[in-house]
């Protein structure tokens, strides 16, 4: 646990913080940003296949 | 191999258990590195700084097999013109571009307290990996740039085999040439020269981003090919 404290409030916690922060935002960001691209493109094709009655090619 | 991959159908099938299952290995692999790296001993020499390590080494790990990826893909696109190298070849660049962020400005954080300084322009390392991260830009640029995808495909993969000059720069630079930057002390002759404590945080972490691009990458694929689908199927419905 001391361990811990020093990470958060020690001498370099102004430059461990942000560069921890920052990487777990970006995985975070990157994360949620492709499965909601996915989800919106997954919705958009299954509504146009239910208007459609052939098979385009992908 | 690449026939076999480049069916979108088997790749949507095959995908779709592989991404979730990729997915669960980081999660498990990036909790357990953090919170190991988080618990890891005060380096003698680093202090507390050292912890940036856990972030910063995986990231530019990441930042050079993405481009790796990105280029093997946009070769396969160039020569055998398979469906889905392009896709792929596409979808690896903004995480590559990304994870050379992260690596420069952790780098940048962890730089400050140990060196001095924020930046070097003189250091070989530092601006081999800004170059690195100025090709994954023009790369984006270039595909955003021309209109017709196929045209746009073939400029940008050519692009990206010329960046491909830059990966061993990066990687031997400080090999090569003097620089404020440390050495290689995982994957070097004789083993790495850091104690397990230090390397099992390290190699979870590494692991867990590795995953977490597989994971993320197979997305944006299925991504593009339903985006290809729901397209198609438009232009279809606007002929009929």
């Amino acid at each position: 646990m001391s361990d811990l404290i020093h990470v958060f409030a020690g001498r370099y916690a102004a430059y461990i913080l942000p560069a921890w922060g920052l990487s777990i935002l970006a995985l975070a960001w990157m994360t949620a940003s492709a499965v909601l691209t996915a989800h919106r493109w997954r919705k958009a094709a299954q509504a146009r296949d239910a208007l459609s009655d052939g098979d385009p090619p992908l | 191999m690449f026939s076999f991959f480049a069916n979108p159908a088997r790749f949507m099938v095959l995908s779709r258990w592989l991404a979730p299952l990729l997915g669960a290995a980081a999660a498990v692999c990036l909790v357990l590195g953090l919170y190991l790296a988080a618990m890891a001993p005060v380096d003698y020499q680093q202090g507390e700084t050292v912890r940036i390590m856990f972030v910063h080494v995986p990231a530019a790990w990441m930042g050079l097999f993405c481009y790796m990826c990105l280029a093997g893909a946009s070769f396969v696109g160039l020569v055998f013109r398979h469906s889905l190298a392009d896709v792929a070849a596409r979808a690896a660049a903004p995480m590559g571009a990304t994870f050379t962020a992260l690596a420069l400005v952790t780098g940048s954080l962890w730089g400050r307290p140990m060196w001095g300084t924020w930046w070097a322009w003189g250091d070989a390392r530092l601006t081999s990996e800004f170059i690195l991260f100025v090709f994954y830009l023009g790369y984006m640029a270039l595909h955003m740039a021309i209109d017709d995808e196929a045209r746009s495909a073939r400029a940008a993969a050519i692009l990206a085999m010329v960046g491909v000059v830059n990966l061993p720069v990066v990687h031997f630079s400080v090999e090569w040439w003097n620089s404020l930057h440390q050495g290689a002390s995982v994957l070097r002759k004789g083993g790495p020269a850091m104690p397990k404590v230090y390397l099992i945080p390290l190699l979870l972490m590494t692991l867990g981003y590795t995953t977490l691009f597989g994971s993320l990458w197979l997305v944006q694929i299925r991504a593009a090919v339903w985006k290809k689908r729901a397209n198609a199927l438009t232009r279809a419905q606007a002929e009929a």
